[in-house]
């Protein structure tokens, strides 16, 4: 099992997740910022479509979380989604 | 776990519309019927079970007296010529819970396969692979997450929502199995301490296993208590009629 690793895939899988769920996918930027330990990930989407990716009581932000960090445990490391509004 | 069987496309010879049969065993009908479609899923990525004949070819047992120790149940499953299918193509539905659901696992960086299908008006994916323990995670956090952004996926804005299953390698039909079992558990522990027990928080899913396998039971009630995602399953002693 290869990965490219590191913050590249992790990007490309939030990026992929968030085109996946909003009207405007041309619109959606992940800007990954990596350190040893962490990646912090910063999703931004248009303005409609914040909703889409937080979702009623941040669901749907709480399940790309999840998603997105149990990737990242494969890297060792830790993954923290910020999403722009 | 037993090897999986061969996979052969059964060519008759006379036209080009391959046919595909596969056997599998297991422990039960039901489990080997599992397998062999989950096989077929593996060269026909699109399977609609109303398009599969099922032959039980073994039923396999428990084990016998004579020391002759249990045997396997062993179907054969056959998928339909494509012409006498009555799925057809594949709905678009299935084909877009496929898509993202195979993207994803790979983005993911698990090397996996994905077979999609509807079941009635529910679809399905089925992912299977060797090490999927990351995909599914604590308690299924994972595929649970993954499943919940599916469903959003498929069903859009549209009002009638399909129901979307994604599993792994039988792990749904695992953690019912672990489900039933706990609600027998603290049942149990209620019948005998007289006292309520709260349990972990779980998915409105998962908490349905465990109200439906105590709906009859004589001595305990159970509610659901709290608010998402800590929402629980609150087991306790019945309270006397009248």
């Amino acid at each position: 099992m290869e990965t490219t690793g590191g913050s590249g895939m992790l990007k490309d899988l939030l990026e992929y997740l968030a085109k996946s769920l909003v009207d405007s996918p041309d619109e959606v930027h992940v800007e990954a910022t990596e350190t040893d330990t962490t990646v912090v990930l910063e999703l931004s989407v248009a303005k409609d479509d914040v909703g889409k990716v937080i979702g009623k009581q941040g669901r749907i932000a709480r399940a790309l979380r999840t998603i997105v960090k149990a990737s990242a445990v494969r890297d060792g490391k830790r993954a923290i989604v910020e999403i722009i509004d | 776990m037993t090897e999986p069987d061969d996979l052969q496309p059964l060519d008759d010879g006379e036209d080009d519309d391959t046919e595909f049969a596969t056997l599998a065993g297991a422990a039960t009908i039901q489990e080997a019927k599992r397998k062999a479609l989950d096989q077929l899923r593996k060269v026909v990525p699109y399977v609609n079970e109303a398009d599969v004949d099922f032959v039980v070819m073994e039923e396999g047992s428990k084990g016998g007296f004579f020391g002759r120790g249990k045997s396997e149940a062993r179907v054969e499953a056959r998928l339909r010529p494509s012409g006498e299918r009555v799925a057809g193509d594949l709905p678009s539905a299935a084909e877009v819970l496929r898509e993202f659901v195979h993207t994803t696992v790979e983005l993911m960086g698990i090397e996996a396969h994905v077979g999609a299908s509807v079941v009635g008006e529910a679809l399905r994916a089925d992912i299977s692979g060797d090490d999927l323990g990351l995909l599914i995670g604590r308690h299924g956090a994972t595929i649970d997450a993954l499943q919940y952004i599916a469903a959003i996926v498929v069903n859009g804005d549209r009002r009638e929502r399909r129901q979307v299953t994604v599993d792994a390698e039988g792990y749904r039909e695992r953690r019912e199995v672990a489900l039933s079992s706990l609600a027998e558990r603290t049942a149990q522990k209620v019948v005998r301490e007289g006292a309520a027990v709260a349990l972990k928080p779980m998915t409105a899913a998962e908490r349905k296993v465990i109200h439906l396998h105590l709906k009859d039971h004589p001595r305990v009630e159970t509610v659901s208590e709290g608010n998402e995602p800590f929402r629980a399953v609150v087991v306790s002693p019945k309270r006397p009629p009248g």
